[in-house]
């Protein structure tokens, strides 16, 4: 996928540099770059997230198609090469431009309520006499309780009465027969969610809320990926080689069982989707493990949710094994005369993992009793860097909230009521609605609404229940209770190779067939096919208008590697020739460069023609055409800034506009491939990420994409990627209305 | 089908055992002097009331017909593994209900893994002897070895 991206910003970018045959430094900006980082649009708002269901339009023509080769230049043509380098190589080089996105205009979304008016509708019983009159009862009841309450009981309830209607509920209070017990006696138990200690901790997770590791941030630009017939036409041309150290991937798709072993019964997906009917982190995680005779649970519960994090945010193998003992041994008891064995809590073990480590389990070995802590086997990383329990009022978290926190973070520990039934459990919904107090802890690794069920994983073994999963019902047995979530510390990435040489791509924007001869100059250092000379052979090729291709060497087949190139050519007339390169070195890698993968330099044959107009006046055009709502020159100002300055600080802005302007064009096509482009390109963090996203969404619902749109609309409201509230509850309403779509606007939820 | 009668049985059983206020804090074996203790059990379920309490150490039990009584064996529930009844001549001793009880540590709030004991309740039917027989095993699957075993004998007079 990131070859694809590279591929289209290298087709864009080779107009870049037309005015001088030159080549450029890797990472360096173009010569006639402007000096200033500065964005002309600093005061630039960013338009208004629109709902979703814009009319389906027909597909446009396809967009990936280079930009129209510019008009020769008057008296024929000469060589002009470029090197573009890898978009994000080229943007780090460069500091970015940041759009002031707190002018944003935010005007309120429309809110799409009918299916949710709908079901609620559908849930509303009209109460029957009989219980009318028993409420008058009661009322009658509670209203002399509280003439003959003590005054703290009448303050509480008054109390009350002042936060329903501040916040506009739609239940009464009065003074119950319970009124005067607390809280902790009635419920049995305490209230967890008033604890002083998980108010600050919940604030300060709050408080790291943008800094913290988010599973859909991580994905933002592969779950960005449109559907595959976008992209099918370059990849295919991608593919077309030996795939030799290719760094293409093709489209993700939903559904895919990430270990290839089938439906195993459970619902998978390779993309995290808090809208899903179902989704389960089950085949990427650690196999079930057995507690044994030990009341470790929550060491069990913890343990696995770090481990799930280890595998999804550090890309540890699902074979990784952190020691439950370690925690048995180490974490402090709950309170003073209890034991390990004897019950704790996963966020205990979270607190103690936060600025601690855990051990592998080949260094402390699983005992099912206490042992003595060894604190200095704790292994280097492998600990907590944040945590935090799901929704905004804990203990008790809704499904929807328990489902955002199971995407953003993986698997999340939880508590439930155990019973004998629970022991039990065989396969199934398992929904006996016990009312007692939480016991046990476990762990949550995804859902599906069909059943109504969360899908958890517990400690005992795979002996147990489904392999060592159960289908519980949503909230019955407390499950869901205290869930929580961790984020693990970063292992820093594995060092990226080191590389002395590029792919060469040649780009044919001459508007002739062309007749391209290639020496080249190897990493090893030698010349291939021959040292250039007069005489000398030469790799020769065959180049049609329009086109481009990655060079293959035409003695082995493999691609072309090189550090230098001397590269010529002539049209199939014989009327014009390139030769800037024939007698001197096309500098392709001057100096070794660190990349994940080698990266490809593009030389580009083309018409002269001087650089008209600089960077800085083409933008101005494309900002003012955008404010004074010209979307046809915004977009042809954009466009021929994104074709030419490639490496400009501005070019993400660009994009986004460019983007823009398509989609209020209704150019849905060429909008979801300019916005792809600039979310794909743009630095992990960038602020026109979400907006992109956004507006890529908007572009696929509108052609139908529904199942993409969503997965977009998606990273917008739930990725923590910096979205703004209003734009985050657009999102959602959009993914809303499009689940609930009755045909009109999606045929496709792919 | 064996599953799903241990279902049938055990929901009957915790039907029977209610009564009780489950959230007080329940007794431990601690508490129990040999040879029965008819306070010791007043929680979650506890099935017989002012019955005779007998812990886990407990070798012999003597009962007089028409008599209830309760075997208290501490456990896990929260584990994988469960107490349970396996025999006795019903003509002299039967078991009339059985349930667990958590006992958490104090200062509990959104603690897990808590112990608490697995109740027997039984019923001298007549005069005799007979073994009563636990066994501590893993709940599921079923057939899974004992891991603890323990029997009581118990003579039966009017």
């Amino acid at each position: 996928m990131r070859s694809f991206v590279r591929k289209i910003l290298m087709t864009s970018a080779v107009g870049a540099l037309f005015a001088t045959a030159c080549h450029v430094q890797v990472g360096s900006a173009p010569e006639n770059a402007p000096a200033g980082n500065a964005p002309p649009h600093a005061a630039a708002p960013r338009p208004a997230p629109a709902p979703a269901a814009p009319p389906p339009a027909a597909v446009a023509a396809h967009p990936a198609a280079a930009p129209a080769a510019p008009p020769p230049a008057p008296g024929g043509a000469r060589a002009a090469a470029v090197i573009a380098v890898h978009p994000t190589t080229a943007a780090h080089a460069v500091a970015l431009g940041t759009p002031p996105h707190s002018s944003i205009v935010k005007p309120p979304a429309r809110r799409s309520t009918a299916p949710l008016v709908s079901r609620h509708r559908q849930a509303t019983r009209v109460a029957s006499t009989a219980e009318a009159s028993n409420l008058r009862v009661l009322q009658a009841r509670y209203a002399a309780n509280e003439k003959a309450a003590p005054a703290p009981v009448k303050t509480s309830v008054q109390q009350a009465r002042a936060a329903i209607a501040q916040h506009h509920y739609s239940f009464q209070v009065g003074v119950t027969e319970v009124s005067h017990k607390s809280l902790a006696k009635i419920t049995g138990e305490p209230t967890t969610a008033h604890d002083p200690q998980i108010v600050a901790q919940n604030a300060a997770a709050r408080a790291k809320k943008a800094s913290r590791t988010n599973l859909i941030a991580f994905d933002v630009k592969k779950r960005a990926a449109p559907p595959a017939r976008f992209l099918n036409a370059t990849i295919a041309r991608e593919n077309a080689g030996d795939g030799k150290d290719s760094s293409t991937t093709g489209p993700t798709t939903q559904g895919t069982n990430q270990n290839g072993n089938g439906n195993a019964g459970y619902p998978s997906s390779q993309f995290a989707s808090p809208s899903a009917s179902s989704f389960s982190w089950r085949d990427r995680i650690t196999s079930v493990k057995d507690q044994g005779d030990c009341g470790s649970c929550w060491a069990f519960a913890a343990t696995g949710v770090l481990e799930a994090g280890e595998i999804l945010v550090n890309n540890q193998p699902t074979t990784i094994d952190l020691a439950e003992q370690q925690l048995v041994n180490c974490v402090p008891v709950f309170s003073p005369g209890s034991e390990n064995c004897g019950g704790n809590s996963a966020t205990n073990a979270y607190k103690f993992l936060h600025g601690g480590a855990d051990a592998l389990e080949s260094a402390v070995p699983y005992k099912s009793a206490v042992a003595s802590c060894n604190s200095s086997a704790g292994a280097a990383n492998l600990g907590v860097d944040d945590w935090g329990y799901a929704g905004e009022d804990p203990p008790h978290p809704t499904v929807d909230e328990i489902k955002a926190a199971l995407i953003a973070h993986g698997p999340v520990s939880s508590s439930v009521r155990v019973t004998s039934a629970f022991q039990h459990y065989s396969s199934g919904v398992f929904d006996e609605g016990d009312t007692g107090s939480t016991n046990h802890a476990v762990v949550l690794v995804g859902w599906d609404d069909a059943k109504g069920a969360w899908h958890l994983r517990n400690s005992w073994s795979e002996r147990w229940g489904e392999g060592g999963y159960m289908w519980i019902k949503y909230g019955t047995n407390s499950i869901g209770k205290n869930a929580a979530w961790i984020s693990p510390v970063r292992q820093p990435p594995p060092a990226n190779p080191t590389y002395n040489d590029r792919y060469l791509t040649l780009q044919n924007d001459s508007g002739e067939p062309l007749d391209v001869s290639v020496d080249a100059l190897t990493g090893a250092g030698s010349w291939v096919p021959a040292a250039p000379s007069a005489s000398a052979a030469a790799f020769t090729y065959t180049l049609a208008p329009g086109t481009s291709m990655d060079v293959k060497r035409t003695d082995n087949k493999q691609f072309l590697t090189a550090k230098a190139a001397r590269v010529w050519a002539k049209s199939h007339d014989g009327k014009h020739q390139w030769t800037a390169f024939k007698g001197a070195d096309f500098v392709i890698a001057a100096a070794p460069y660190s990349a994940e993968r080698r990266e490809r330099a593009t030389f580009h044959f083309g018409h002269v023609q001087s650089a008209e107009q600089t960077a800085d006046e083409i933008f101005t055009i494309g900002e003012t055409a955008r404010k004074a709502g010209d979307s046809p020159k915004a977009e042809a100002a954009f466009q021929k800034f994104a074709d030419h300055y490639a490496s400009d600080t501005r070019i993400h802005d660009a994009r986004f506009w460019l983007g823009y302007s398509q989609y209020q064009q209704k150019k849905y096509s060429e909008s979801t491939m300019s916005l792809y482009t600039m979310v794909s390109a743009a630095p992990d963090g960038h602020p026109d990420i979400p907006f992109g996203t956004y507006f890529m969404a908007m572009s696929l619902a509108a052609q139908g994409d529904c199942g993409y749109a969503v997965r977009n609309f998606e990273t917008v409201a739930y990725g923590e990627i910096g979205t703004p509230p209003d734009w985050i509850d657009a999102a959602k309403n959009n993914i809303k209305h499009l689940e609930a779509d009755d045909g009109s606007i999606c045929s496709n939820w792919d | 089908m064996t599953t799903n009668k241990t279902f049938a049985l055990l929901g009957l059983l915790v039907l029977t055992a209610c009564g009780a206020d489950p959230k007080d804090p329940p007794k431990t074996e601690a508490n129990v002097p040999p040879g029965g203790n008819t306070a010791a059990i007043s929680s979650a379920g506890a099935p017989a009331s002012g019955a005779k309490v007998y812990p886990q150490a407990t070798k012999a039990i003597d009962a007089r017909v028409g008599e209830t009584f309760n075997v208290v064996l501490p456990g896990n529930v929260t584990t994988p593994f469960e107490w349970r009844f396996d025999e006795s001549d019903k003509n002299v001793v039967a078991m009339t209900a059985h349930n667990y009880t958590d006992a958490p540590p104090a200062n509990c709030a959104g603690c897990d893994g808590y112990k608490g004991t697995f109740n027997f309740t039984f019923t001298a039917k007549a005069d005799g002897a007979a073994k009563l027989h636990f066994s501590y095993v893993r709940a599921m699957p079923a057939g899974s070895p004992a891991e603890k075993e323990m029997t009581v004998e118990v003579h039966v007079t009017h």
